[in-house]
């Protein structure tokens, strides 16, 4: 227990299932992590994997009706988030921690200033006064490229990207020490996405806070991350150090997603694809859960679950295969 | 806006206007003879022409429209009673209170109870208060007025004697009229303001909220309210308008002076005057109540506000004039 406390963040054994109309959804099944101080951490895998979900299980945001947490324990800074009250995490969401969600379109209250949607968070932790939360709100208008004069103005008042800024500011307001960042950049264009990633790596880097970054670009895993998990079907298929996992990606999806980047200097008609489409979360497969898609299977993958192997520094898969497949390289 | 509000009172003329006309041409068709309801059945051939050519009736369609627009516009005149000979513009300015008391109560209600039932409901959603706020919602949607209000005057005028069942003496009178008319409007906004709040609790910037560490009744009040109300403020004042015609059934119920037992009374007896002017007026309440609207509805959301403004600068940029 108390060396479990040690860690900034560790996740053990999440599990967060759904229900939708009487059928139970696996989101995630089983995912540990460990994340330590100023340290960045790549989430990727594709839509419906459940990397939304990991995050909002850590922030106890989960829709409260149709969701539960099945299991698992994730402690943050030595406390157990899920036995704290809701009150405890009231003092934790928004200023320990913090999430920037993936629509910025919807992620702003569209009849509330945008300088008080900043403020309102500051007022609440840091116990300042309104003028004092209004002034440190318009610097961190201005930290993210807004004029503070715009304090005044309504989302619907902003494009895309300035939203986006918006967000990022209102939650860097109260210096958390983690940040959620859920595809902050996926609704943005492609030159707006390149400034706010840049912008989000130097505050980060300035407040000194560790970060989880979900997306589903390994280009920005990449560009950002010192980790990358890699989630499939509710389970990290592959984690490790950024150039481990990129240098030698292990994993048959991983591979997979690797593979299915173009490449400029090959002059190629077909972009590659991996087969089939990602399991029905109602209804996972036996076995390893990548296994029908899976170049690789063979009946011993339906008939036991992977368990995670090493294959490098801080580095490892889930896959059953792996030996033999390195070999056969 | 202050240009807007300038541009819908203007706009009122015309609506107000084409309302004017086309009630006066419809009474116009109307079969029957207005000097026969004055003079009874029993008078003379002459005395009924000489009527006739006294009340201009004689004069070609559009003699007598422009002759009622004239009065109506220019003189705020409406004309008299064809049963009893007195001034429709003063009968309805002394109904126009009762009237207004019964829908302004009802909206009142709505809003008093309406809304927070409505919450109530989609914060408990699928729990037994959201069953029991929909139970009553459906009952009030269910009941018809005048159902409701005779079975409201048995229990508390004939059976309990608690409240007098006829006329508008004291505030007692009012007590079983307004819950009578304000019922279907707490049924119907609970329901609206429900589904509102339903929607907007899933809103992404719900879910910002309440990352940011925003208490549950902060993000209530400064986050779920102020958007989900907006549609619940247009239904109400949709149904302020069908208030001032909907009280026709509770005043007659209840023997309430007001419009709409005048509007019943004078279509009873052919009395076209009143009936054009009870319709004038009605026209006029129902634009002045959706102006208001709007302009609430400017007030609560910025977004609609914009609009507004827009309009106005994108006119004075066509015009040239910055």
């Amino acid at each position: 227990m108390n060396e479990r406390g040690r860690d900034f963040l560790e996740i053990k054994d999440l599990t967060v299932e759904y229900t939708s109309e009487g059928q139970v959804v696996h989101a995630v099944n089983g995912v540990s992590l460990k994340l330590d101080k100023g340290q960045t951490l790549g989430l990727v895998g594709e839509t419906g994997a459940g990397k939304t979900t990991i995050a909002k299980s850590i922030m106890r945001i989960l829709p409260p009706h149709s969701s539960a947490v099945k299991g698992g324990e994730i402690y943050f800074e030595g406390r157990n988030l899920q036995e704290l009250s809701e009150l405890e995490m009231h003092e934790i969401r928004g200023k320990k921690i913090s999430m920037i969600f993936q629509d910025p379109m919807t992620a702003l209250n569209p009849v509330m200033r945008v300088g008080e949607q900043i403020a309102e968070g500051v007022a609440l932790h840091e116990k300042v006064s309104k003028k004092e939360a209004q002034e440190r709100a318009e610097q961190m208008l201005e930290m993210v490229g807004i004029p503070k004069n715009r304090y005044k103005e309504y989302p619907h008042q902003f494009s895309g990207g300035m939203k986006q800024r918006v967000v990022i500011a209102m939650t860097l307001a109260c210096n958390p020490r983690l940040l959620l960042a859920d595809e902050p950049t996926t609704a943005l264009d492609v030159t707006i996405q390149a400034q706010v990633l840049e912008m989000m790596r130097n505050l980060v880097k300035k407040k000194d806070a560790s970060m989880i970054l979900i997306t589903h670009d390994l280009g920005v895993v990449a560009e950002m991350c010192d980790y990358v998990a890699v989630v499939y079907a509710g389970e990290i298929v592959e984690h490790g150090d950024l150039f481990s996992v990129f240098d030698h990606p292990s994993h048959p999806y991983t591979k997979g997603l690797f593979g299915a980047i173009p490449k400029l200097n090959e002059d190629k008609g077909r972009l590659h694809s991996i087969e089939g489409l990602p399991p029905d979360p109602t209804n996972l497969p036996q076995g390893c859960y990548f296994c029908p898609r899976c170049p690789l299977a063979d009946e011993s993958c339906v008939s036991k679950k992977p368990e995670p192997v090493v294959v490098g520094r801080s580095h490892y898969c889930r896959c059953g295969k792996l030996k033999k497949w390195e070999a056969n390289k | 806006m202050y240009k807007y509000i300038l541009k819908r009172l203007l706009w009122m003329i015309p609506i107000i206007l084409a309302v004017t006309i086309v009630i006066f041409t419809i009474m116009y068709f109307v079969p029957g003879d207005i000097a026969k309801i004055i003079l009874g059945t029993n008078a003379s051939d002459e005395a009924y022409a000489a009527l006739r050519e006294r009340l201009g009736l004689n004069d070609p369609y559009f003699i007598r429209l422009l002759n009622y627009l004239k009065d109506v516009f220019l003189h705020f005149n409406f004309g008299e009673s064809v049963v009893d000979g007195t001034s429709v513009t003063s009968a309805l300015i002394s109904r126009f209170p009762a009237t207004l008391i019964l829908a302004f109560t009802s909206i009142l209600m709505s809003i008093a109870f309406g809304i927070p039932l409505g919450i109530v409901a989609a914060q408990h959603n699928g729990k037994w208060q959201d069953t029991t706020s929909m139970f009553i919602a459906l009952l009030g949607i269910s009941m018809p007025g005048f159902w409701l209000g005779l079975m409201l005057v048995l229990l508390f005028s004939l059976h309990l004697h608690w409240l007098p069942s006829t006329g508008i003496g004291t505030w007692q009178h009012w007590i079983l009229p307004v819950i009578t008319n304000g019922f279907g409007g707490i049924a119907a906004t609970a329901r609206m303001a429900r589904s509102s709040v339903l929607e907007v609790i899933e809103a992404d910037y719900v879910t910002t909220a309440r990352a940011k560490g925003v208490s549950e009744r902060n993000i209530l009040t400064r986050h779920i309210l102020p958007n989900s109300m907006i549609p619940v403020v247009t239904s109400l004042g949709g149904s302020f308008g069908m208030q001032m015609a909907g009280t026709i059934v509770i005043e007659n119920l209840f023997s309430i002076p007001g419009i709409g037992q005048y509007t019943v009374n004078a279509i009873g007896s052919r009395d076209y005057y009143a009936v054009q002017g009870s319709v004038i007026m009605l026209a006029i309440v129902f634009s002045v109540v959706m102006l208001l609207v709007d302009i609430i509805y400017a007030y609560i959301d910025p977004r609609i506000k914009a609009q507004f403004e827009g309009q106005s600068k994108k006119r004075r940029v066509k015009s040239g004039v910055k």
